[in-house]
C-alpha cells in the first residue's frame, strides 16, 4: 500500500483548481491500485473545501483549522503541513506547483528531512511512483524517482494531469493537532500588506484552461482590448510575449515563456507572436495551439495545430463576433 | 555588510538538446550562460554595494565551466567568488545541492547579512534550492521578489504570489530570491571584464565537504514527441475565421 497525502490548497475558502485536479487524479487511481489517499486542509474556515474534496472522490481528510491560517504565511503554513505529514507518515506528499506550493515545498522538505521533485506533469505507478518532469524548458523530459529510503515531496504543474471523472464520496474528517508556534511563528518574516492583482473574472494564467496571448505584432497596448474581448467570450486568460511586456503593454506577471510563466492550457491562441524558442519554452505543453501571424515563415507555425497567416488586428474582431453569435445560437 | 549571491551555470536558452547513445543529455558543445534570474540577483547585490557599500561574494557549485559564470559575476561587480567544484550537473538533486552550499556558507561565510539568488533556474525549473537553504541556515526567505529595499536590520520585499503581490519585511540575515522586473542587469564593460580576471576565486572540491545522499534519482531522459505540422490557412478578408470555428467545434472548445 502506498500512502499519498495531498495538500489541498485553497483561495478565498474555495479549493484551488490545481488541487482539485490532483485529488481527482489520485482518487481515480486509488480505485484500481493499492493507494491510500488522504487530503490535508489548512485554513481559517474549511467547510466548503472539505465538501469539494469529497466531490473529488477523496474521503479521508485531515483538517487543521485556525485563525493563524487566515492570511498566507509560508512558515506558519509549512509548520502545519509538517505536522500533518509527521502524523500521517505518507510515502508521498503532493502539492500543486502554484506560487504557494513552490514556496512551501522545499521548506517542508527541509524541516522533515525529505527530498523534493517539483513541476511534474505526469506520473507512473509500478512498485513505486515515478514522475515525469520537463527540463530545459520542455526541450527534454526526465523521469525521476525518490531514493527509496525517505518519503518524497512532489509538486504537480497545474493543468498537466489528464482530466478524470471522480466519483463523489462523503468526507470523513479528522482534526489535526495544530502545531504550537509560540515564539517562532514569524521566524523573521513579517507580512505587511497584500495587494490583489487579478480581478475575480479572469482565471490566473497558470490555471487557465484557455489562454489568448499577444506579442509585438499586436502593435500597441490599445489593441490588447481585442484579446481581452476574445478572452471574455472564451472564459480565457490573457497572456503576452516578452516583447509585449518589455514594451510596457502588459505587466510581467502575464508574460509567458522562459523568463515568465509556464502554462499548460488546453488551448493557447498566439496572436502576433513569432514563436521564439524562449516563448515556446513557456507554452509548448499546451494541448492545442492556434497561431495568427502575418509572416508565413514565423516559427510559431511549426508547433501550431491550426495556423492563420493574416493580420491579427483584423481577424480577432471577426472571430470574437462569430463566437458570440455561436454562443447565442447554442444557448 | 556582506551579500552572498548564488549563481548557477545553465545551458544557453537557444541550445538544442540531444541525447547520446547512453540516453544521457549531450552537453559537449553546449554554450553555458549564467542562469538569467541569477543575473538579476547579481545586479541587485552590486547596486546595494554601490549605494551603501557591501562585500559581494558569488558562489557556485558545479563543473569547471562554472568558472565562466563566476568571472561574469566578478565582471558585473562581485568582489570575490567561491567555486565548489563537482561533476554534479544542473539537474542534480536540489536538496543535495542546498546541503553543500549551506555547509560552505555556514563555515567561512556565516557572517553574511543577505543571500540573493534567482528564484528559479531555467534548466531544471525546480525553484527548490533556496527553500532548502533557508531551512538549513534557519534564515527567513522571501521568494519571487520584484522590489527590494534595505532598512536597518530589515529588508523590505515586494513578492509575487498567484494573483497577488505581497509586501514582506524580513529580519536580516535573510535570503531573497528575485524575479524579472527587479532591475535591468548591466553588461560588464571591457575594463571590468579584464579586472575580473584578477579577482580571487576560491576553489573548494566537493570531496572536502561532508557528504550527503541524493533524495531523488533520474531514471531516464527522453525527448518530447513532436506533434507534426498542423493545418495552415492563409486569410483573405476574414475567410479563415469560418475554418477556425470548425476547428474549435471539432476539438470541442465550443
Ligand atoms: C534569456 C532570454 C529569455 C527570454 N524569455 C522570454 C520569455 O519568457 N517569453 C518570451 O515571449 N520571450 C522571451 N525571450 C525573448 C524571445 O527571444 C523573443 O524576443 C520574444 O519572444 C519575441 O516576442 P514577439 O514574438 O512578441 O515579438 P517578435 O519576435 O517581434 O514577433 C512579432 C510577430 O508578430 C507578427 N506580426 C506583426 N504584425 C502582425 C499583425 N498585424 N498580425 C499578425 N502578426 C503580426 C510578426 O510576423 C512577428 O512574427 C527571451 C530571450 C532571452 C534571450
Amino acid at each position: 500500500m502506498i500512502n499519498i497525502m495531498i495538500y489541498a490548497e485553497q483561495t478565498n475558502y474555495k479549493l484551488r483548481k490545481a488541487s482539485r485536479e490532483i485529488l481527482g487524479y489520485f482518487s481515480v487511481l486509488a480505485q484500481e491500485q493499492p493507494l491510500q489517499v488522504t487530503a490535508l486542509v489548512v485554513g481559517a474556515e474549511c467547510n466548503e473545501v472539505i465538501k469539494e474534496i469529497g466531490r473529488c472522490g477523496v474521503r479521508d481528510i485531515l483538517v487543521m483549522e485556525g485563525q493563524e491560517y487566515q492570511t498566507y504565511h509560508p512558515n506558519i503554513l509549512a509548520q502545519a503541513v509538517v505536522q500533518g505529514a509527521s502524523d500521517l507518515r505518507p510515502d508521498y506528499l503532493v502539492l500543486a506547483n502554484t506560487a504557494v506550493g513552490k514556496d512551501i515545498a522545499p521548506r517542508v522538505g527541509g524541516k522533515l528531512g525529505w527530498g523534493c521533485v517539483s513541476d511534474v506533469i505526469d506520473l507512473e505507478l509500478t512498485d513505486n511512483l515515478t514522475f515525469v518532469k520537463p527540463i530545459y524548458a520542455g526541450k527534454a523530459l526526465a523521469q525521476i524517482a525518490g531514493n527509496g529510503q525517505k518519503p518524497l515531496i512532489v509538486t504537480v504543474r497545474p493543468n498537466a494531469l489528464k482530466a478524470v471523472d471522480p466519483s463523489p464520496v462523503e468526507p470523513v474528517v479528522s482534526k489535526g493537532v495544530t502545531p504550537d508556534l509560540t515564539g517562532n511563528e514569524h521566524l523573521g518574516y513579517i507580512l505587511k500588506e497584500v495587494v490583489a492583482k487579478v480581478t475575480g473574472k479572469t482565471p490566473p494564467l497558470t490555471e487557465a484552461d484557455i489562454i489568448v496571448s499577444g506579442g509585438r505584432g499586436m502593435k500597441g497596448p490599445e489593441n490588447f482590448v481585442l484579446l481581452e474581448e476574445l478572452a471574455e467570450v472564451l472564459g480565457a486568460a490573457v497572456g503576452a510575449s516578452r516583447a509585449a511586456v518589455d514594451a510596457g503593454w502588459r505587466e510581467h506577471q502575464y508574460q509567458v515563456g522562459q523568463t515568465g510563466k509556464t502554462v499548460s492550457p488546453s488551448l493557447y491562441i498566439a496572436c502576433g507572436i513569432s514563436g521564439a524558442i524562449q516563448h515556446l519554452a513557456g507554452m509548448s505543453s499546451a494541448r492545442t495551439v492556434v497561431a495568427i501571424n502575418k509572416d508565413p515563415n514565423a516559427p510559431i507555425f511549426k508547433i501550431a495545430d491550426f495556423g492563420i497567416v493574416g493580420d491579427a488586428l483584423k481577424i480577432l474582431p471577426i472571430l470574437t463576433a462569430e463566437l458570440k453569435k455561436h454562443l447565442k445560437q447554442t444557448q | 555588510m556582506k551579500i552572498l549571491v548564488l549563481v548557477k551555470q545553465t545551458f544557453d536558452t537557444e541550445a538544442r538538446i540531444t541525447l547520446d547513445e547512453k540516453g544521457q543529455i549531450c552537453d559537449k558543445d553546449v554554450n553555458r550562460i549564467t542562469n538569467p534570474y541569477d543575473e538579476f540577483a547579481l545586479e541587485e547585490a552590486v547596486r546595494i554595494k554601490e549605494k551603501n557599500g557591501a562585500e559581494v561574494v558569488a558562489i557556485t557549485l558545479g563543473t569547471e565551466e562554472g568558472e565562466k559564470v563566476l568571472r561574469n559575476a566578478l565582471a558585473m561587480g562581485a568582489d570575490r567568488a567561491i567555486h565548489i567544484t563537482s561533476n554534479l550537473d544542473g539537474l542534480a538533486d536540489s536538496r543535495k545541492i542546498a546541503h553543500y552550499l549551506s555547509q560552505v556558507i555556514k563555515g567561512e561565510e556565516a557572517d553574511f547579512d543577505l543571500i540573493l539568488a534567482g528564484w528559479v533556474a531555467v534548466d531544471n525549473n525546480a525553484a527548490l534550492v533556496p527553500g532548502f537553504i533557508s531551512e538549513f541556515l534557519q534564515v527567513p526567505l522571501a521568494n519571487v521578489v520584484t522590489k527590494l529595499q534595505l532598512q536597518d536590520e530589515m529588508v523590505e520585499c515586494e513578492r509575487e504570489g498567484d494573483g497577488v503581490s505581497e509586501i514582506i519585511s524580513l529580519k536580516l540575515p535573510a535570503l531573497v530570491t528575485v524575479q524579472k522586473g527587479i532591475n535591468e542587469p548591466r553588461y560588464p564593460t571591457m575594463k571590468n571584464i579584464m579586472a575580473a580576471k584578477k579577482k580571487p576565486i576560491k576553489i573548494i572540491n566537493i570531496k572536502e565537504l561532508q557528504e550527503t545522499e541524493p533524495y531523488t534519482l533520474v531514471k531516464k531522459f527522453y525527448l518530447p514527441v513532436s506533434k507534426g505540422a498542423g493545418k495552415i490557412v492563409v486569410d483573405e478578408g476574414g475567410n479563415s475565421v469560418g475554418e477556425l470555428m470548425a476547428f474549435f467545434t471539432e476539438k470541442r472548445f465550443i
